[in-house]
């Protein structure tokens, strides 16, 4: 589990994955900002590709719970979604709405997805592990 | 391409929410706000009205002796389209002591004279009606400090301050205001003839856009000439902004103690609720 600005960091989602996490759960109070022509603000829609990207790229099931509210003028906007292992949005709640929205996922999507997309298996660890000292020892 | 259109139904869920969610947080239900014809006060009342019901709004109409009949009849029309309350009360006789006292007054002093008046009117009536002032300030006039410090800039809430004029413009028309509100010239109506632009120097249009880039794109001033705004143009606006920053901070206060208002004493304003 992930809070806030944590998930936003790649590194520590994909340290959870590396660590065997099949279900991200991500927890946030995240305000709304960038009113445009879109039916959703830009952080809402950022946020959304992310955890959609997260999903996708780790072939995960990310479950994210934003709120929803306001606060000296910041709005929090809602729209907790469930992304699967695909990348494809199982859930998403209302925007500017409380809700308590209950989703069935199937567990053994990750089997499915991750046989036909083997990525976890074929991360490089090792690699990652090397390159991270020489950056450090360069910094 | 700047293209400052909004979702205006988008724009509405929040900014009614908002109204709602921070009058209750103080608890309060109900506002009062001056109603003068234009189209921001406009906006702001039909964002009240929907928020909290038309019963739990006091619209006022301030009139000077000076103010043109035809922006006075088009608060009436929006007063009654909404069914929201009202009253009327002019300033002329609570101002014109004031202005006489000065025989080198001028419009500008005589104008900020009745904009803090028609504040002292309002705060009076918030108490009367139990209901918070409603702000009607635009961001353009706020970052550009097209306002009287204490005067039309003293409110409870903002609930139009982070949208341009061409915005307040989209979510009026989107809102329902009438055309000829929205249609009509902008003017703080202070003296006869007065208009935001023609004070100004510049058209909304184009200061909309070139606020847009240094303010919310974070454009460098220089950067702003080179997409081809005017670099006078660019450092007057620069200027303007700067300068007037001070409109829309509290009084610098004077550090002694370990733990000082405004430094390192920071909480929300509806801190606690």
């Amino acid at each position: 589990m992930l809070i806030c600005e944590d998930f936003w960091h790649a590194s520590l989602p994909y340290l959870l994955w590396l660590d065997g996490a099949d279900i991200l759960l991500f927890a946030s109070a995240s305000p709304g900002r960038g009113l445009h022509k879109d039916s959703l603000l830009s952080s809402s829609e950022w946020v959304e590709h992310t955890n959609r990207a997260y999903a996708g790229l780790f072939t995960n099931f990310v479950a994210h719970a934003n709120r929803v509210g306001y606060e000296d003028g910041l709005n929090f906007w809602g729209g907790s979604t469930i992304f699967d292992p695909d990348g494809n949005l199982v859930v998403r709640t209302p925007d500017f709405e409380e809700a308590l929205t209950i989703a069935e996922i199937d567990l053994n999507q990750l089997h499915r997805t991750r046989a036909r997309l083997p990525l976890l298996r074929d991360e490089r660890t090792n690699l990652i592990q090397h390159e991270l000292e020489r950056i450090l020892s360069e910094s | 391409m700047i293209d400052l259109t909004i979702n205006t139904d988008l724009a509405k869920k929040i900014l009614t929410g908002f109204i709602r969610t921070e009058l209750s947080r103080a608890g309060f239900k109900r506002t009062v706000m001056g109603v003068s014809g234009g189209i921001d006060s406009a906006l702001s009342l039909y964002l009240s009205a929907a928020a909290l019901g038309p019963e739990n709004i006091l619209a006022v109409r301030m009139p000077y002796k000076t103010s043109p009949q035809e922006t006075l009849a088009d608060a009436q029309t929006m007063i009654d389209d909404l069914g929201v309350q009202s009253r009327t009360i002019e300033i002329t006789e609570m101002v014109d002591p004031l202005i006489s006292r000065f025989d080198d007054i001028n419009k500008l002093r005589a104008g900020n004279i009745m904009a803090r008046m028609r504040m002292i009117v309002l705060y009076d009536q918030s108490s009367a009606f139990n209901g918070l002032v409603m702000g009607t300030s635009n961001k353009t006039e706020l970052l550009l400090g097209y306002s009287t410090v204490y005067g039309d800039s003293a409110a409870a809430l903002q609930p139009i301050g982070d949208l341009y004029k061409a915005q307040v413009r989209q979510l009026a028309k989107a809102m329902g205001v009438p055309e000829e509100v929205i249609q009509k010239a902008p003017s703080a109506d202070l003296w006869q003839g007065q208009t935001d632009e023609g004070e100004l120097g510049f058209t909304y249009e184009e200061v909309d856009k070139l606020l847009y880039m240094l303010v919310d794109q974070r454009y460098r001033p220089e950067a702003c000439v080179e997409e081809g705004f005017n670099q006078t143009f660019v450092d007057r606006v620069v200027q303007m902004i700067r300068r007037n920053h001070f409109k829309r901070v509290m009084p610098p206060i004077a550090k002694l103690s370990e733990r000082t208002i405004g430094y390192d004493f920071l909480y929300p304003r509806d801190w606690g609720t």
